[in-house]
């Protein structure tokens, strides 16, 4: 008796040697090849789809139109310095208009580079040095048109995003005003360093700072573009889950195009719509104008827009609806009702937009419950985005990797 | 009758399975807890959060400020040490269960079942004899470990009985289609049959693996199995340390002295004189006993689908049986003003918190009662406050879980069921993965 329970336990050692083996041959029959693969390749096809379909281009594009933008501030500047420039403001002003609404497509794609750092895999937080809003200090930007800091070698590498960007670029060539947004108790209004400014000269220092601004924003697109391409990011991204990449797995690589996506709630629908139209704990009175979008631009509905015509390309995998995105992988799941209940809400939500007459800071006032409707028609899609859609893809965001389940 | 029941339970057994068992335990717990720290989870879990949920029963748990929650993490790894190493055991015992209980108690959306059974089998271990210096015990120690083992993969057997996971094969087939790239195992999930194979393997071990580690013939093999089916959980899923706390408590099931026969070998424990178990102690393990058994099934007790809203979820071993992902938004609306708000629970949560509450009735209650706590400091009192939430359940089209129409402010949490949760979906669950139309684009 005392011997036998010795020997059974030997016994299921050998067994379970034995099953790890046969279990080992038996996943090698499942896996011979990536070829046989179809769900990792599943996956990156809509990697690939989007990488190269939807995100690159909108880069590439953007860059150029970044390029034009500087050449137009650079221009405008040159000719401010001479005097009164409005046919060149005009063109500034045209030339951010472009690479504005371009940079909304970009806002919901921010994976890799553009990305977080230490969230994203390969992301450098570049987003934020080309557009920081709803972080926003216009009140710091009045100070270094006091301080000309920008003209400091180095600014630009060392300055808050805050002092960066497209929406830096938007004040200084769409706000005229004589007076600063910085409250009375500010230096530059208790040492009178603000009035001592001739509107002349404060003009000629607006078109020298959006110059420099455009320029920078210019060159960090320039770098966002060659992470993608030269950096190997894209590559990365379309490989995700092979050797070499630094997704471990597709899926991982899919989590963090749908954290981007998520733009669309946390951003589009909370911090664009519900925030100014007062439907939020952020604004306590009816409506909150100026947490708005690009209001000085006026730019708000179009960039709206194209939020919502970026979210949808990467549902169907490109700007035309030809490529593979993650409707593909519902279909392949049997919730291809759900791709197209997505496509109809953003489409509806698009449309809805269009009710507004004027940008959403002067809508919040004069069309509030218009306001409101766009809300809910993008709330509607996000409802979707938050429940049916991360449901069957079984998608995490890097935030809620923390813990385990059970 | 009675008598011989007791006298069975007093005989004496060898402590060696016990003491093993706490042994594995607390170094499992003591590695658990490290793991935390060195992943860096002490922070979203514990510290970062703005708000946290409380347990309906233990809402008296008194918060420690952030900088002492490590210290209770390390305090915990340490107790769960030194109780391994058998060093004052009902003393480090004690300790390690309630810190791991206090760090449990923190937020309901940590909740895991295994973190449950983690405080359950620290208490028994720590209440039971099980220091090698007893040489033996009464058999019922030994019994009563065995049953609250086998309570946890009953339940989670009998939770899994149901048509979503045995006809649907879900949640398991939308897991399983994100897994496919796991290394070596995962192409087999890719495969038709897979989804359906591992529900029907799960479900039949959960519920019929207690019978086969009990009889003597089976037991080897039915360990073999239990070890293959945990090992696969590892695997595929992101479980933890329960394949490691089940895999070793399994153990309990072999004799009594099999870690004596097999690693140590050292001289059987003289047979003590067996000494009856005093009444009053056999009534307490019953009652505990009646507890654990009748607990878990008071879902059966309550309307609805337990998947849906919750109701008598927790604390039953009802253990990976959905997917279940939801948008929630409340409307806040001050009568006597007549304005009203829309606000994403984001205000208050971290976004793996809002995950875990979007699915959660109870939860989404909470909340709603501290949005108008929020907002009454904030100068807007008396508010009302309704939950617009619309919840997937695994893979279904996604459906309103709180009825929009009622004020939650003005409803209290009950043990005995949710009036205010709308009933779940009808129509049944997504279809099962189905491989072939993900290469058929191609």
């Amino acid at each position: 008796m005392h011997g036998r329970p010795c020997i059974t336990l030997r016994v299921i050692l050998k067994i379970l040697g034995l099953a790890v083996v046969i279990g080992a041959l038996l996943a090698g029959l499942g896996c011979p090849s990536s070829k046989t693969e179809p769900e990792g390749d599943a996956k990156r096809a809509v990697l690939k789809a989007v990488g190269e379909g939807v995100i690159l281009p909108t880069l590439e594009g953007f860059l150029a139109e970044a390029r034009a933008l500087e050449l137009a501030a650079n221009a405008y500047a040159t000719a401010r310095a001479a005097g009164p420039a409005s046919a060149e403001l005009t063109a500034a002003r045209d030339a951010f208009r472009t690479a504005f609404l371009r940079w909304q497509v970009a806002e919901v794609l921010q994976v890799g580079p553009a990305g977080p750092a230490g969230t994203m895999t390969g992301g450098l937080s570049l987003r934020d040095t080309i557009y920081s809003w709803s972080v926003v200090n216009t009140c710091r930007v009045d100070t270094h048109l006091v301080d000309k800091a920008w003209e400091a070698p180095g600014f630009f590498d060392t300055a808050l995003v805050t002092s960066t960007g497209l929406d830096v670029v938007e004040y200084l060539l769409f706000v005229d005003a004589a007076a600063n947004t910085c409250d009375a108790t500010a230096p530059i209004n208790t040492n009178g360093t603000w009035a001592a400014l001739s509107p002349d000269e404060l003009a000629r220092r607006r078109a020298e700072y959006a110059k420099a601004a455009a320029a920078h924003v210019a060159a960090t697109a320039a770098r966002l573009v060659s992470q993608w391409k030269e950096g190997g990011f894209l590559t990365a991204f379309t490989t995700a889950g092979l050797p070499g990449s630094p997704f471990p797995t597709a899926q991982e690589a899919l989590d963090q195009l749908f954290a981007a996506l998520f733009y669309v709630d946390a951003i589009v629908k909370d911090d664009k719509l519900a925030n100014p139209a007062g439907l939020t704990i952020t604004c306590l009175d009816l409506a909150c104008p100026q947490l708005a979008e690009a209001v000085p631009s006026g730019y708000s509905r179009e960039a709206l827009v194209e939020n919502l015509k970026a979210a949808k390309a990467l549902l169907r995998g490109g700007f035309t609806g030809s490529g593979k995105g993650f409707d593909a992988l519902l279909a392949a799941r049997g919730a291809e009702p759900l791709a197209d209940q997505m496509v109809a809400a953003l489409d509806e939500a698009i449309a809805s937009v269009a009710t507004l007459t004027v940008p959403v800071d002067q809508a919040v006032v004069s069309q509030l419950d218009d306001v409101k409707a766009v809300h809910a028609k993008v709330k509607a899609f996000t409802d979707l985005l938050k429940s049916q859609f991360v449901t069957v893809l079984n998608l995490r965001v890097p935030q809620e990797g923390a813990g385990d389940n059970d | 009758m009675l008598g011989r029941v007791r006298a069975k339970l007093s005989e004496p057994v060898d402590v060696a399975s016990l003491a093993t068992l706490r042994t594995v335990f607390g170094l499992l717990m003591c590695a658990g807890l490290v793991r935390l720290q060195l992943t860096g989870w002490v922070e979203p879990l514990f510290t970062a959060p703005r708000f946290t949920f409380t347990y309906q029963a233990f809402a008296w748990v008194p918060h420690l400020p952030a900088a002492w929650v490590s210290a209770v993490v390390w305090g915990a790894a340490a107790a769960a040490l030194a109780f391994a190493l058998d060093v004052y055991p009902r003393v480090s015992g004690a300790v390690f269960v309630v810190l791991f209980a206090w760090l449990q108690l923190f937020d309901v959306t940590n909740y895991l079942n295994h973190y449950y059974l983690a405080v359950l089998l620290g208490a028994l271990l720590t209440l039971l004899p099980t220091s090698w210096r007893q040489g033996q015990v009464p058999r019922w120690a030994v019994w009563l470990v065995r049953f609250q083992v086998g309570v946890v993969y009953f339940y989670a057997g009998l939770a899994k009985l149901g048509s979503d996971w045995l006809l649907h094969a879900q949640p398991l087939s939308i897991w399983f289609a994100a897994r496919t790239e796991t290394p070596l195992l995962g192409p087999l999930l890719a495969q038709p049959w897979a989804a359906y194979a591992a529900a029907w393997f799960g479900f039949l071990n959960d519920l019929t693996i207690v019978a086969w580690l009990s009889w003597r013939r089976t037991r080897p093999f039915a360990y073999l199995v239990l070890v293959l089916f945990h090992t696969l959980t590892f695997v595929f899923f992101d479980i933890g340390m329960f394949p490691f706390l089940m895999t070793a408590a399994a153990l309990v099931f072999f004799a009594p002295d099999w870690p004596r026969r097999f690693f140590l070998r050292p001289p059987r424990p003289t047979v003590a004189a067996s000494r009856l178990i005093p009444l009053p102690l056999l009534i307490a393990v019953g009652a505990f006993c009646a507890f654990q058994v009748l607990f878990p099934l008071r879902d059966l007790a309550l309307p609805g689908d337990v998947l849906w809203n919750e109701d008598g979820m927790r604390w039953s071993w009802k253990v990976m049986v959905r997917e279940k992902n939801g948008a929630v938004a409340y409307r806040v609306r001050q009568p006597r003003t007549g304005r009203e708000w829309q606000v994403n629970p984001s205000a208050w949560l971290l976004p793996r918190q809002a995950n875990e509450m979007s699915g959660q009735p109870d939860l989404i209650l909470q909340l709603a009662h501290h949005v108008a706590q929020d907002f009454a400091a904030r100068g807007i009192a008396d508010v009302e406050v309704r939950a617009d939430a619309w919840v997937s359940l695994n893979g279904r089209a996604p459906k309103p879980l709180i009825d929009p129409s009622v004020d939650l402010t003005k409803v209290a949490d009950s043990a005995w069921g949710s009036a205010w949760v709308l009933p779940g979906p009808d129509e049944g669950p997504l279809p099962a993965f189905r491989p072939e139309e993900a290469t058929a684009w191609r």
